[in-house]
């Protein structure tokens, strides 16, 4: 490779990393607390509001079944009243937020259903407050699960991100398919590859290093 | 099994003749104005669970009284009730009708902060332990603490104070992952206790624990009854911890109270055929070997097979003997258990009279009632060969 496309490379690699901690930062910041209002407002929940948890299970549902690359270009409108413009790395934080808060929800919620209601019950006898039995209780307990899920959701993201040269967001699937498919450059196809490999292994080591020790069932 | 009672002599009432099984016993049960001693009180609470057609009555018109300092086992087989009766005495369920007295104030009225405020008053532990995995022995111990807002300097004195009480000081930073059963419901206990309540809620304390472990914790349950003057309500579906454990007992089948009173006094006469059956597990009044071979009619050469009940005083006195030398009666002791609870011993005697009886049956069985806390014809055996 060129020196100038090793720069190319490292620039497309540096708007990869800001798109995936961006929008990771985000889902964590609103997925994980739609996973809580949708475990809360169960029906057997904390506080049942089976009204608002059927919407909120059914939006989530609209954005899980929408493809990423529809929903790129669908939410442009709405990207461009978020950040004031609808093209380049910022831009493309916007959608993919947007498609991985439900999927993170839909994996916490899980994670957080899983702890078991003799805990809670336990907890409203000591006299806890529903406040208490969520920061107590529900998200310490679920922790080593949220934690497996949000590094799935990271590596989706990673996955994602790829697409984002179709609002000119770059990063390295742009740059893949430019150089290395458009232009037939085997050897950045590879190196984005190779380099794709390595930020996914070491998200998903860090994430199960992490998990396990936050586990302490075993 | 044949259960044919025969009213015993005078004087002294056979409680197995007289109650029904309907009306609790109210022997020793809750009297009119007893209540203001009590530092619970629930009067007629009903309690239903599912749809509006097909509702099951968990509870069906209980009342009772607790009084302070005492220890009250309520038992009864699955789906009796007992769960639900114990979760409206801390707010956990809400009745249907009746109301919950905790020092003479109706908490069934309670608005959700002052639920929060009794509950803090409550302690409670349970069958599975319930502890957080994510929170170390410390941790635990200290969250209802934290709940009621105690500064963490006063936290860590308390805790350290109350895994000294229950034997865990050097467990203090293990994750409850790490303990044995018995180890897990010291944290659930001394948790229980963080907030000095003056109730303690038992639920299947020790149900999911061995034997050796139960005996453990029920006496350091009885160690802090005694050191604390702390109220405990257990329910149980195990004699044993009744045996063990209690003053006094509630038996509850079908969400109604069927009998009531001190545990020594039940275990010697119990009335209705659901304590019967469970106490059969620690006491049992009549071996299965035989229980199988009791026909209801004497045949010819047959022995009529009489149960005695003895407790208090009694338990020491020659009975056999006496119907030996006074009746000329020759009888064959074919089982017997004596239990001792709270130094009173209660026993159960099957005694086996011979087919040639010089008197009627009826006198011999009075003369045996006025001995023993109460007599009853079994049935009969045929000889074997």
């Amino acid at each position: 490779m060129s020196p100038q496309l090793i720069d190319l490379f490292v620039a497309a690699a540096e708007e990869t990393l800001l798109m995936v901690a961006a929008s990771g930062a985000a889902t964590l910041v609103l997925g994980l607390p739609l996973a809580i209002l949708l475990v809360v407002t169960a029906r057997d929940g904390l506080l049942p509001a089976p009204g608002f948890n059927r919407v909120a299970g059914s939006l989530v549902n609209i954005f899980r079944s929408t493809p990423f690359i529809i929903l790129l270009v669908a939410l442009i409108p709405f990207t461009r009243l978020v950040v004031g413009t609808s093209i380049g790395t910022v831009a493309a934080i916007v959608p993919l937020s947007i498609a991985a808060i439900p999927f993170y929800a839909r994996i916490a919620e899980v994670a957080l259903r899983e702890v078991d209601r003799g805990l809670i019950e336990a907890v409203e006898a000591m006299g806890g407050t529903r406040r208490d039995l969520v920061v107590k209780v529900l998200v310490p307990e679920a922790l080593p699960g949220l934690v497996a899920g949000f590094t799935i959701t990271i590596v989706a993201l990673i996955g994602q991100s790829a697409m984002a040269g179709v609002v000119g967001g770059g990063g390295l699937g742009d740059l893949a398919i430019r150089y290395g498919y458009q232009r037939f450059d085997t050897t950045v196809m590879a190196a984005v590859i190779v380099v794709l490999i390595v930020f996914v292994s070491a998200v998903q080591f860090a994430g199960d290093r992490l998990a396990a020790r936050l586990n302490k069932r075993i | 099994m044949i259960n044919k009672a025969i009213k015993s002599g005078s004087g002294k009432a056979d409680p197995t003749v007289h109650a029904a099984p309907e009306s609790p016993a109210a022997r020793a049960g809750t009297q009119p104005g007893e209540a203001r001693h009590a530092i619970i009180g629930l009067s007629g609470l009903r309690k239903s669970f599912g749809k509006q057609n097909e509702t099951v009555a968990a509870l069906d018109d209980v009342s009772l009284a607790v009084r302070p300092g005492e220890i009250l086992g309520i038992i009864g087989r699955s789906g009796a009730g007992k769960s639900t009766l114990l979760r409206c005495i801390n707010g956990l369920e809400r009745p249907d009708t009746g109301a919950v007295l905790i020092d003479g104030e109706d908490v069934t009225r309670y608005g959700a902060s002052q639920l929060l405020a009794l509950r803090r008053t409550i302690g409670m532990i349970f069958q599975h332990f319930n502890l957080l995995s994510s929170r170390t022995v410390f941790g635990n111990v200290a969250l209802p603490l934290e709940l009621a807002g105690v500064p963490r300097a006063r936290i860590e004195e308390r805790v350290a104070r109350l895994l000294d009480l229950v034997g865990l000081a050097d467990k203090r930073d293990a994750y409850p992952a790490k303990l044995s059963g018995g180890q897990k419901q010291r944290v659930g206990i001394a948790r229980a206790l963080a907030t000095e309540p003056r109730i303690l809620l038992c639920d299947e304390a020790t149900s999911a624990l061995d034997p050796e472990t139960t005996r453990q914790i029920l006496a350091l349950l009885a160690d802090i009854n005694a050191k604390l003057g702390l109220t405990i309500v257990l329910i149980t579906h195990e004699m044993s911890v009744v045996r063990d454990l209690c003053d006094r007992m509630v038996v509850l089948e079908r969400g109604r109270i069927v009998e009531e009173g001190p545990v020594a006094e039940i275990f010697a006469a119990p009335v209705s055929a659901v304590t019967r059956s469970l106490l059969q597990e620690v006491m049992p009044d009549l071996p299965s070997a035989l229980a199988e071979r009791i026909e209801a009619e004497p045949r010819p050469g047959a022995q009529a097979l009489v149960r005695l009940r003895f407790s208090g005083e009694g338990a020491g006195e020659p009975v056999i003997a006496e119907l030996a030398r006074r009746l000329d009666v020759a009888a064959s002791v074919l089982h017997g258990t004596v239990e001792y609870i709270k130094r009173t011993p209660v026993g159960v005697l099957v005694i086996a009279l011979p087919a040639d009886l010089p008197r009627p049956l009826d006198e011999i069985v009075g003369f045996l009632g006025e001995r023993a806390q109460s007599a009853e014809l079994v049935g009969y055996v045929a000889p074997t060969h």
